[in-house]
C-alpha cells in the first residue's frame, strides 16, 4: 500500500506512450515488410532508369496505403477475425476461394523473391546459395516457433531498424537533396506514357500496397487480440509504419539515381548495388546495403508466409495462431513451413530469371490489388457488421473509391498497352 | 456482442465503452444484382489482364536485364 501511494503518478502522456508501446507491432511490421526485396528491386530500378523523376509517385502512395490499411485496422479490431475468414463468412465460399487463391499465388511468388534477395545478400559475404536457403528457412521457422505471438512480434520489431541501413549508403553518395525533394511534388512522365514507364509505375504501386498486407495485418491484429479501444493507437502504429516505408523508398530511389542514372547501367541482380557501393563509397557501405537487403527478405518472407498460414487456417476453421504450439495448430505451421521450403527450392533452380520474376510479381500484385480493396471497402460499408460508428464515413468512401478507380485506371493502361504496344507514342525524355 | 447492442454515437465514445468483439450477423452481406455482376466482371477483367501480361511477359525483360 505504501508503495502504491508513494509511487509517482503516471501522467496522461506517459500512459499514452506506454499504451502505444503495447499496441505497436502489426502496423509497423506490415509496412516495413512492404519494403521487401521486390521493393528494393523496383525502387532501385526506378532510380537507375529515371533518376529522381518518379519520386512523385511515392507521395500519393502515402495516403493511399494509409487509408487502405486503416480500414483493416477498424475491421480487425472490431471483429477479432482475419480477412480471409471475413470474406468467406460475409461473401460466401465462391468469392472466398477466389480471394484465397489470389493471395496464395501472389504471396508464394513474393516469398520466392524474398529468398532471391536473401541469397544475393548473403552471397555478398561469400555464403553459397544453398546454405543461404537453409539458414533462412531455419531462422524464419525459429521466429514463429516460440508459441507466443508477442515473442514473434518482438523478433520482427527488432528487425525493423535494420531497414534504415540503406540511409548511410545514400548519405555517403552526397545526393542533391533539394532536387530530390522537389521531384516529390513535380509530376513528370519521362519519355511519355510508354509501356516501360507504366509497367514500372504499376510495379511501384504494387510494391507499396499489396494484397498480402491487408490479409497479414488483419490476422496479426486478431492474433494480438487488439480490440475496439485500441483503434486509435493501432492507427498511429500504422502511420509510423507508413513513414518508415516512405523513408526507405526515398533512400533507395535516390541511392540508385545517384549511382546509375544516365550511365545506361542495367541492374541485373539484387546485390549489384552493394558491389557498386564498395567501389564508390567503400566496403562497409556495400556491406550495410547487403545486410539491409537480407533484412528486407527476412521481414517480407515471414510476413507473406504468415499471411498464407493464417488465411488457410481461418478458412479451414482450425486453430491458426502464433499463440498455439505445433501440436495445437498443425495446419498453420505446416503451411508456413511449406511456403518457405518450396520458395527456397525454386530459388536454387539454375539460370532462373530471378530479377525479372521479382519485378513481375510486383506488377501482378498491383493487378490483383483493386479487387482486394473492393472487397475490403464493401466490408467496411457493412453496417450490419460494424454498426454506424465504425463503417466508412461518406468522405472515406469517396477517398477509397477514388483510389480504386486510380488503380483500375493504371491497370487499364497496362492492359491497353499490352494489347497495343504503340498506343501511346514515346515523347522526348 | 451484437453491433446494435453498442450505444455510442462517436468513435471516442465507442472506445471508452471498450466493447467486446462484434459478432457476425446472420447470413451474407446484402449484395444487389448489380454489385454481384460488377464483381464477376472485375474478376474476369483481372484474370484477362494477368493472362495478357504473362503472354507479353518477355517484352518487359529488358527493364531488368
Amino acid at each position: 500500500m505504501t508503495l502504491l501511494t508513494s509511487a509517482r503518478p503516471v501522467g496522461p502522456r506517459r500512459t499514452a506512450l506506454l499504451r502505444f508501446l503495447a499496441i505497436i507491432g502489426p502496423g509497423i511490421i506490415v509496412m516495413t515488410g512492404d519494403n521487401d526485396v521486390g521493393a528494393f528491386a523496383l525502387y532501385t530500378s526506378a532510380g537507375a532508369l529515371y533518376g529522381f523523376n518518379l519520386l512523385w509517385v511515392m507521395l500519393p502512395l502515402l495516403p493511399i496505403t494509409y487509408f487502405a490499411q486503416e480500414m483493416v485496422v477498424r475491421l480487425g479490431c472490431a471483429t477479432g477475425m482475419g480477412h480471409a475468414a471475413m470474406i468467406f463468412k460475409r461473401f460466401g465460399s465462391f468469392w472466398g476461394w477466389f480471394s484465397l487463391g489470389d493471395l496464395m499465388i501472389v504471396n508464394f511468388a513474393t516469398i520466392v523473391t524474398e529468398f532471391i534477395g536473401i541469397s544475393a545478400g548473403l552471397g555478398f559475404f561469400g555464403v553459397p546459395p544453398w546454405i543461404s536457403v537453409l539458414l533462412t528457412i531455419a531462422f524464419l521457422f525459429a521466429m514463429v516457433s516460440t508459441g507466443a505471438y508477442k515473442r514473434w512480434e518482438n523478433c520482427a520489431l527488432a528487425l525493423v531498424p535494420l531497414n534504415f541501413l540503406v540511409l548511410p549508403a545514400m548519405l555517403a553518395l552526397k545526393p542533391n537533396y533539394a532536387e530530390a525533394a522537389s521531384h516529390y511534388f513535380r509530376v513528370t512522365l519521362p519519355g511519355g506514357l510508354n509501356p516501360d514507364l507504366v509497367f514500372l509505375i504499376i510495379g511501384l504501386v504494387g510494391t507499396t500496397i499489396a494484397p498480402w498486407q491487408i490479409f497479414f495485418q488483419q490476422s496479426a491484429i486478431a492474433d494480438k487480440q487488439l480490440r475496439i479501444r485500441d483503434i486509435p493507437m493501432a492507427r498511429l502504429d500504422l502511420f509510423v509504419g507508413n513513414l518508415v516505408v516512405q523513408l526507405g523508398a526515398f533512400a533507395l530511389i535516390v541511392l540508385a539515381a545517384v549511382l546509375y542514372f544516365g550511365t545506361r547501367t542495367q541492374l541485373t541482380e539484387p546485390v549489384q548495388i552493394a558491389t557498386d557501393l564498395v567501389h564508390r563509397a567503400g566496403y562497409s557501405y556495400g556491406a550495410l546495403y547487403a545486410v539491409a537487403l537480407i533484412n528486407a527478405g527476412l521481414i517480407g518472407g515471414v510476413a507473406n508466409s504468415l499471411a498464407n498460414a493464417w488465411a488457410l487456417g481461418e478458412v479451414a476453421d482450425v486453430p491458426s495462431s502464433l499463440n498455439r504450439t505445433f501440436r495445437e495448430a498443425p495446419l498453420f505451421y505446416i503451411t508456413y513451413a511449406f511456403c518457405l521450403a518450396a520458395a527456397g527450392a525454386l530459388v536454387l533452380i539454375p539460370h532462373a530469371p530471378l530479377e525479372l520474376i521479382t519485378t513481375s510479381v510486383q506488377a501482378l500484385a498491383a493487378i490483383i490489388l483493386p479487387v482486394t480493396i473492393v472487397f475490403l471497402n464493401l466490408l467496411l460499408n457493412d453496417r450490419a457488421l460494424l454498426g454506424p460508428v465504425l463503417v466508412n464515413k461518406p468522405w472515406q468512401n469517396v477517398v477509397n473509391w477514388s483510389m480504386i478507380a486510380l488503380l483500375f485506371g493504371l491497370s487499364a493502361i497496362l492492359a491497353a498497352q499490352t494489347i497495343a504496344p504503340n498506343l501511346f507514342p514515346k515523347t522526348g525524355a | 456482442m451484437r453491433t446494435q447492442d453498442i450505444h455510442a454515437r462517436t468513435e471516442a465514445e465507442l472506445c471508452a465503452l471498450d466493447p467486446d468483439y462484434v459478432t457476425q450477423p446472420e447470413g451474407r452481406i446484402a449484395m444487389t444484382r448489380a454489385v454481384f455482376w460488377s464483381l464477376v466482371a472485375l474478376r474476369a477483367y483481372m484474370v484477362g489482364l494477368i493472362v495478357l501480361v504473362v503472354y507479353r511477359f518477355t517484352e518487359y525483360a529488358h527493364l531488368v536485364k
